[in-house]
Order: C-alpha cells, then structure tokens, then sequence
C-alpha cells in the first residue's frame, strides 16, 4: 500500500518513473527529411566521446573536443551537431555559437549526451541513446579483445511465439513493491525478503526461472517458496501486504528454532536463507570452472577472506584463505582513546582490516619460537553481493544493545579492505538496502528501505510500503547494510 | 611565451604524461570519501524535485557554487599540492 504522504505524483499508467524524456525539438528534429544527417552526424560525435574517455593520455583525442574560441583542452566542451564547431560551457563558446548559427543541438564531447540549446537541457531520445549505447559496447568489446558476434538468435517466430502467448504483468506489479503481513513477530523474515526481492542478482535470477518450481520435486523446498513470492510479487496486481504461509511452514519445518512466535534475529535468518537457497538450488550440483558452486547465492555473496598470521621473530606469513559469505563488525575500537566511541562503517571496516596483536603465544612452525603474533584479515576475493552486519547486539554479561547511529554511504569504496589496496583500479560498491532495528533486544521490531531500479527509496514496515529519501535512509540506524558492486547497480 | 602558450603547453604536459588522469582519479576518489559526493547528489535531488520545468543549466546555476564551497579544504590543498609538484617538475625556475 503506497501511503499518500508520497510527494512524488505517480501516474498509474506508467508505473513509478514519471517518464518525462526527449523534447520536442529533438522529436520534430528526427521526424524530419535531415533523420540520416542528424543521426550520422550524431553518430561520429559520440564516437569522438565515448573513445576520448577511453584514451585519457592521449593528447590528440583532448586536441579534437578543444574549444574553438578559447582553445581550451580540459574542460567540458559540446561539438555542434551541424557544423564543425566545438565550443566549451563554462565561458558560454557552445551558448554563442547557438546564439550566432542558431544551430539547435550539440553533442558533450565526454559523455556523448545529446545537448538541445533551446531546452537547455541534456536530452535522452532512443534513436540516439541506442546509437551511443552500441558504439560502447564496441568499444568495450574491443578494449577486452572479445570478438564475439552478438547476433541474436531469436527468429521471427519466436517473437510471436510469445507475443501471442504471454500477457504483460500489470503495471503495479512491475516494480515488485508490495509489503509482507506480520504474520506474528514475522518482521524479522520480512525485511530479509526485501532484501532479496529488491536484490538485483537474486530478482533477475529468480526472473528468470532460476529455479524450475513447477518441475521440483523436492519436500520443503526454501526456493519453491522464494520462487513463489517472486512470481507474486512481479504479476499480481494486489498491493495488500502478502502472507507468506508457504514460506513460514517451510522454513519451520527446516529449521525448529523458527517456529513459534518468538522475534528472532533478521542476521541470523539471512543466514539460514541463504544457506537453504544454496541446499535447494537447481545448480547444486553444477560446480563452476574453479570448482566453486554456482548457485545464485554462491554467486551473489561468496567472496574470499584471507587471515595472514605473522610472527614478529621470523617474518614469516601463515596465509589462509576462507570463503566469506557476509562481514560482521564490531563497532567500537578498544585501542582507540576513545574505546566507547562509535565507529563510522568506513571505520569498521578499518579496524576489521588491521593487524592485530593476538594476545595468546602461539608456536611458530617456521622459526620453533612462541610468540605473540599478529593476525590481518583482508579480502581476497570481493563478492558481487556485499551484505554487512552491525554487531548492535552485545551478549557479554548483560545483553546489551547499541543504539547510536552509525555513519554510512551511499557509495562505499572497499579498494583498502582487500589486498589490493594499492590498486589503480577501485572497487567500487553502491547501497541499495538497509535493515533497521527499533527497540530493545528481545521486544524489537525490524523495518528495512530498499533501493529501486531507478534509485527511488522505498520503506518497508510489514504491509505498509512509503516513498523515503537517500537522506531518510543514511540518517536511520542501520543494522544490516546491502551493497552491490558499482556496474551492476 | 606568452602566458596563453604556456598554459597550452602545461595542459599538453599534463594530458601526456598522465598526471591529469592520476590528479582527476584522485580527486574524484576523495569527493567520494569525504561524502561530498553524496551530499551534492542528494542536494540535486531535491533541487529538481522542486524545481518547475527542471533542466540542466537551472540546476547546474542552482548548485555549482554551493557545491564548490562545500569542497573539504584538505582536498583542495592536495590537489594544488599535486599540481604545484607537477608544474616544479616541468617549469625551469
């Protein structure tokens, strides 16, 4: 159910995207008899873009988008899309030059986005999206050396085929945004579903027929149930919440620590989830060219951790790698001056990452001696998938709960956490799901906010779903966080 | 020289020897860290939300200058440091 505190109108034809593109002077520009001037003139400025973002040291792709007024290199220019001027933004050249021609369109000459003076606006058009989007590709095809001929292979009958004999799913279904009943405590299971439904590698898996349910014959099987929210979720029109009975008997004929009304810990099930994903998974027995399993939640969330044990006496390095399915972090740093400070997560992270001196000696097998070593744990292997826990939950004499807020982003750049820290290259990760708690450690009552694929926010409270903000959602306290890889967001 | 030939000659410098791709990677990773990226992105966000018949140059004239302020100051001293390093490497005193 949306709630009408929604400020962002939402037209129900079209689904949540208002889709405000293209402009009129674009339109009339393509409807008329200068289409294939326009569309090739267009063609070889995105062209000049796309690979001057490729060649970044070479001066004379920098000499060709050079302001023709100023001779400015290393700012942002537009190239007119009729005639051979290129003229840059910041002092106005490429506004002038309109002004003076009155040529109507320009190309950015590092992005390859069409600019339209009268709107003075960037403007998408599909026609010349398609175009930039292809040369690309080639251009990324052919830095990775891949020949590969993308042709498709679907005939003409095969597009009738399923013209004929499939049906669009309602527009309220296409976003997959419908809430979960608290069927008794259930909050806890709701909110990990969330996080899988709006997962983009377990949603277009799932999408996908990842998993055949009408052909599994297998007793309690976890992913029948995903399966079956899946389809719910992204072809029926209903927006009340759903009970998700199947999922609940399933998992607590799996697992008996889940029956019962009792709140448990969201963390903990994501686990259980995960790990009767991978045990109900059509690939099980499918291993991948490195051995590895190539089930969906293999694939999303298995990275590498490596735990290097150091002895101070010999320098030797004892290196041992172990697969990583998810971080947990604790949020205060003992050696700190300020051992009860909390923590940011890039912080966390930090303190997760260096070495530490193990108090107890250990015998060292290269050198005999007993020293007290120091141990470092750093990512080898970075998954797609990076789920993080908050270590909010302290179970030491008294079962404690830290409720501070901890700092987090939007963009979370994991580069100095692996072993590669020193790399050109980053590894770059984007959020797109938060777990929160509220309340006390047994009472408490999870909700989460989730990331669409047009980057709305979205807040889930059992059925009830609401438009949030990137600002409502860094500012809450977050429990679990969900980050994927950069290109895949 | 005079002093539009030397700027074009600096640039030329930059571009070839890579340090301009090295600086701009680095800048961009420390407006990334400090949040700044963040925060400008989200100050758009709202901008356009609100704004009647939003376009580019309205919200680039909306929010260039405040975003530039907003700039960490440790960030623009290290990257005029990295320039500075740059230009003692290639100018004869």
């Amino acid at each position: 159910m949306i709630s009408d505190s929604t400020q962002l109108e939402i037209n129900l034809d079209r689904g949540f995207s208002p889709q405000v593109f293209g402009c009129p002077h674009v339109k009339q520009l393509l409807a008329s008899s200068s289409r294939e001037i326009a569309l090739r003139s267009y063609r070889q400025a995105a062209l000049v873009a796309v690979e001057l973002r490729h060649k970044d040291t070479d001066l004379s792709a920098f000499e060709v988008r050079r302001c023709r007024s100023c001779g400015e290199i290393l700012t942002t220019t537009i190239i007119c899309l009729q005639c051979p001027f290129v003229g840059c933004r910041r002092l106005r050249h490429a506004e002038s030059h309109h002004t003076d021609s009155s040529h109507m369109f320009g190309v950015d000459s590092r992005t390859g986005n069409l600019y339209c003076f009268v709107c003075c606006d960037y403007i998408f058009n599909h026609t010349l999206e398609e175009i930039r989007a292809n040369i690309e590709l080639s251009i990324t095809m052919k830095k990775l050396n891949r020949h590969d001929n993308i042709s498709s292979m679907t005939t003409r009958e095969d597009v009738a085929l399923l013209e004929n004999n499939a049906r669009l799913p309602p527009c309220q279904a296409q976003a997959g945004l419908r809430g979960f009943q608290n069927m008794g405590a259930t909050c806890f299971m709701s909110v990990i579903l969330q996080s899988l439904i709006h997962n983009p590698i377990i949603r277009n898996d799932f999408l996908r027929g990842g998993h055949n349910s009408m052909q599994c014959t297998r007793e309690n099987c976890l992913s029948c149930c995903i399966d079956e929210i899946f389809t719910e979720f992204f072809s029926s029109p209903a927006t009340t919440g759903f009970g998700p009975a199947q999922l609940l008997t399933t998992a607590w004929k799996t697992q008996r620590s889940l029956a019962g009304y009792s709140e448990q810990d969201a963390h903990e099930f994501l686990q259980f989830v995960v790990d009767q994903l991978h045990a109900t998974s059509d690939q099980l027995s499918l291993p991948t060219e490195n051995g590895e399993c190539g089930c969906v939640m293999h694939r999303a969330f298995c990275g590498q951790l490596e735990s290097d044990i150091i002895c101070p006496n010999c320098n030797n390095t004892t290196v041992t790698v172990d697969p990583l399915m998810d971080l947990s972090l604790e949020l205060r740093d003992r050696k700190l001056a300020n051992a009860s400070r909390i923590l940011s997560l890039q912080e966390c992270l930090e303190k997760f990452t260096s070495p530490e001196k193990l108090e107890t000696k250990y015998s060292c097998s290269f050198c005999g001696t007993k020293q007290e070593v120091t141990k470092q744990l750093k990512i080898k292997r970075l998954p797609l998938v990076l789920s993080i826990q908050l270590k909010r939950f302290e179970h030491s004499l008294k079962s404690n709960k830290i409720d501070d807020h901890v700092p987090f982003s939007v963009e979370l750049d994991m580069t100095p956490y692996t072993t590669r820290e020193r790399s050109k290259r980053r590894y770059l990760y984007e959020l797109f799901g938060v777990v929160c708690h509220q309340g006390k450690i047994n009472t408490g009552h999870y909700t989460c906010s989730m990331r669409n694929r047009e980057g709305l926010w979205f807040n889930f409270d059992d059925s009830t779903v609401t438009l949030s903000s990137e600002k409502e959602v860094l500012a809450s306290k977050a429990y679990l966080l969900f980050y994927i890889v950069k290109d895949l967001a | 020289m005079a002093d539009s030939q030397i700027r074009a000659k600096v640039h030329q410098k930059l571009v070839e020897s890579g340090e301009y791709e090295r600086i701009s990677t680095h800048l961009r990773q420390k407006l990334v860290e400090s949040g700044w990226y963040d925060q400008v992105n989200q100050l758009a966000s709202e901008k356009l939300r609100f704004q009647d018949n939003p376009n580019f140059d309205k919200l680039v004239d909306d929010i260039e200058p405040k975003a530039l302020d907003s700039v960490p100051d440790e960030i623009k001293l290290d990257v005029l440091n990295m320039i500075k390093n740059f230009l003692d490497g290639i100018v004869e005193k």
